[in-house]
């Protein structure tokens, strides 16, 4: 319902999902999933990963190869990310690299690169299956610039392979 | 009392002969108990380093061969301080880290003796030096007191811990280099690559004479995107506006966005959009959901029994 928020999230979050078609084979199907969690309420960034790991499992029973994308505001130290991993459901994009991550560790440096967060918190993972991660990278957009950045985030970019 | 041990000794005897049977896999048991010749580390013992030599490069006996104790012959090597000895042995194919059965090393000992070169010459050969005994001591603790040997166990195990990363990095990537030619083996459709990408843009709420300010980033932004080229683009905290904006930017390449805004469902609030390259992938549906309990009540229901639980 728009608008609608629950738990100890500070606003309404939300997620798009789109159902996508390869052009070049039609029996290719793909769905991504994009989030932003929220940027304080914890048990909301939880309650919401466990929320959208339902959707990942709807879509992939419909036999879709399923990405789910986003800005989770948690690290891989985090329970919501534990959440997400556990009994290989999803799959860091980042700890399956065939080729070694490219990239800094961090993927959310501030403007004026503070560090807001050490750990990477915008994150690629992939139900495993048909997918191969190839390579993952994070964007080192803020090397050497009086200018104001981008943005206060690293872009992620993951090359997969779909067999 | 000694009729007793007697009598003992011989029924043991009788039931290990009675109860073994060779392991599976290794037809020939004989030549592995022949080639595990307790002579080996006896006579290193006794610095009588040619006959080890002799038996070991006769190949009648293993260069690895254990006495009661479980050390060999390196590992009296070690405790003597014969680097000499230390390399024949390791060329002959010694292992560096076998232990005794108090879980002893022979850097270990090599250390506990204050036999430098030896250590130098185990640690070339890759002893860890992180490896505890039974009691838990590593060769540093027996190093105690010895300034030039505990620089040189200190300087390894620095070394060692450098490079342990990478050892588990080589792992990691065999198992994945399995996983490609797997998949490349398995698949019977042609490969496709797809590039994703996400990217929190961050709002656009911000003063318009403010550094970080949308108009001052907008085709920075744009051009990151553009160049590239993703199949997928999932982009968060991005106000209409931006929205407009990088569609603008976008919309020539193929690109088209779903998403709707947070607070009203429409145009207001921040939009968490996917742009798709439609010259790649044709968009089927599309749906937004709130992430809170009233979006779904079947799907919040389980989420219920869940926090009941933890």
């Amino acid at each position: 319902m728009p608008g609608s928020k629950s738990w100890d999230s500070s606003i309404p979050r939300i997620a798009t999902l789109v159902r996508l078609t390869s052009t070049t084979d039609p029996s290719r199907k793909l769905v991504v999933i994009n989030t932003h969690l929220d940027h304080e309420g914890a048990a909301s960034r939880r309650m919401a990963a466990l929320l959208l790991l339902q959707h990942v499992q709807d879509e992939q029973q419909a036999g879709s190869t399923v990405l789910l994308v986003g800005d989770f505001n948690d690290g891989p130290s985090s329970p919501t990310y534990a959440d997400l991993l556990a009994q290989g459901r999803l799959v860091d994009a980042f700890n399956a690299s065939i080729a070694l991550p490219v990239g800094p560790a961090a993927t959310f440096p501030g403007f004026f690169n503070q560090v807001r967060d050490a750990e990477r918190i915008d994150h690629v993972l992939f139900a495993p299956g048909t997918a191969v991660p190839l390579l993952a990278t994070v964007l080192a957009i803020d090397a050497d610039t009086q200018l104001s950045l981008p943005s206060d985030h690293r872009p992620v970019l993951v090359d997969f392979l779909f067999s | 009392m000694q009729t007793v041990g007697a009598i003992a000794a011989v029924a043991i005897g009788l039931l290990v002969s009675l109860y073994y049977s060779p392991p599976p896999g290794n037809p020939l048991p004989l030549i592995g108990s022949l080639l595990q010749d307790g002579r080996v580390a006896s006579f290193a013992e006794r610095h009588e380093w040619a006959d080890v030599v002799r038996l070991v490069a006769s190949g009648s006996a293993s260069v690895d061969s254990r006495d009661g104790w479980g050390k060999t012959a390196l590992y009296y090597a070690a405790k003597q301080g014969h680097a000499g000895w230390i390399g024949a042995l390791l060329a002959l194919g010694a292992d560096v880290e076998l232990a005794s059965v108090q879980g002893s090393t022979p850097l270990m000992v090599a250390a506990a003796e204050g036999r430098t070169a030896a250590v130098v010459e185990l640690l070339r050969a890759g002893a860890r030096v992180d490896r505890a005994n039974g009691d838990g001591k590593t060769a540093i603790d027996f190093a105690q007191g010895r300034v030039r040997l505990l620089e040189v166990l200190l300087a390894a195990q620095n070394e060692q811990e450098q490079q342990r990363p990478r050892a588990d990095l080589i792992e990691q990537q065999t198992a994945a280099d399995g996983r490609w030619a797997q998949l490349a083996l398995t698949s019977s459709r042609p490969q496709q690559r797809v590039r994703v990408m996400t990217f929190n843009v961050r709002y656009g709420g911000d003063k318009d004479n403010s550094t970080v300010a949308w108009r001052l980033r907008r085709d920075r932004v744009g051009a990151l995107l553009w160049a590239h080229g993703a199949d997928v683009v999932a982009l968060q905290e991005v106000l209409v506006n931006q929205l407009e904006d990088i569609v603008q930017l976008l919309g020539p390449l193929g690109y088209k966005a779903v998403g709707v805004g947070r607070d009203d469902g429409e145009r207001k609030g921040e939009y968490v959009p996917i742009l798709v390259d439609t010259t790649k992938w044709a968009i089927d549906s599309n749906e937004t959901f709130w992430l809170s309990k009233v979006q779904n009540r079947d799907r919040y229901l389980f989420l219920y029994i869940y926090n009941l639980s933890t």
